[in-house]
């Protein structure tokens, strides 16, 4: 029973490591370090 | 000892799957929602614009209508001959986030799919979450045709990676873009520059000094970095017939 609420609880614990990779750091990293097509804009041109 | 060199093992192991996961969410992850969101940009589109061109065959480019536009030599002395500028009307721009144009790529005399196989729709703005989408119009810039720039950024790596062959344009390919009133511009790549992220003169009105319409690509360089943009500049080389 002890050794099943462990597993259980290193696999929610695993999953929730999961989603926080996915949601947060790696979009972060991503951003940052990676991948930003986009100019870095003081402000937006204005079209003549 | 032993003690030391299990942690550094385990240590090494969780590294591996961190850095597995992160292929995952870049390969992988980041492109099941711009699929999506393509998806249903196209279905607006068919929606409220009645279809997608798709990109002109090369012996389709004697249809082209050539505009004369505006031509550098062009001075308010001309004579009243000179076609005026093919100004589409003003239209509200859209809302963030919704589509603003298609994309797509042809090289004259060659029919095999240039930098994407489909056409690309374009959207509204350039945040995170509008890119989430596909290739962003920067809010400010011009609409396709009118004067000045009409100027897209697009992901080299994630999200669907739209600008990942970027770097396969030449001088003399042809960027179609297909506006929400359905008419289609064709722009004649003329060349590529490498610049730093903050090099905002790429997306300014008139970024090669021609006066003409000018459309600006941006994308991230090298792949897989953002330490500086690779753009594309092309200009207004004429329309297609609807």
């Amino acid at each position: 029973m002890r050794r099943a609420a462990t597993v259980l609880l290193l696999t929610v614990a695993a999953l929730a490591v999961v989603v926080l990779l996915f949601t947060v750091v790696f979009p972060r990293v991503d951003r940052a370090f990676v991948n930003d097509p986009v100019l870095e804009q003081p402000d937006p041109p204005a079209s003549p | 000892m032993t003690r030391v060199l299990r942690v550094a093992g385990w240590l090494m192991v969780a590294g591996g799957v961190v850095i597995a996961l992160y292929l995952v969410y870049s390969l992988y992850y980041t492109g099941v929602a711009t699929e999506a969101a393509q998806r249903d940009l196209l279905e607006r589109w068919e929606r409220d614009v009645g279809g997608v061109v798709e990109p002109m065959a090369a012996g389709d480019r004697s249809a082209t209508t050539e505009s004369p536009a505006a031509e550098p030599s062009a001075q308010p002395s001309d004579p009243p001959s000179a076609t005026p500028a093919p100004e589409p009307a003003p239209e509200p721009p859209p809302a963030p986030g919704e589509a603003v144009a298609v994309l797509a790529f042809a090289r004259p005399g060659d029919d095999e799919p240039l930098v994407v196989p489909d056409p690309l729709f374009v959207v509204e703005g350039v945040s995170v979450e509008e890119l989430k989408r596909g290739p962003g119009h920067y809010t400010g810039t011009a609409m396709p045709g009118q004067a000045g720039n009409f100027a897209v950024a697009g992901h080299r790596t994630t999200y669907g990676h739209p600008f990942f062959d970027l770097d396969e344009l030449r001088a003399g390919d042809e960027v179609h873009v297909t506006d929400r009133g359905g008419r289609r511009w064709v722009y004649s790549v003329v060349r590529q520059e490498i610049v730093d992220p903050a090099d905002v003169r790429v997306i300014a009105p008139d970024p090669l000094g021609t006066g003409r319409p000018t459309l600006t690509l941006t994308t991230c360089h090298p792949r897989f970095s953002a330490a500086q943009r690779l753009v594309f500049f092309a200009e207004l080389a004429g329309t297609v017939p609807a």
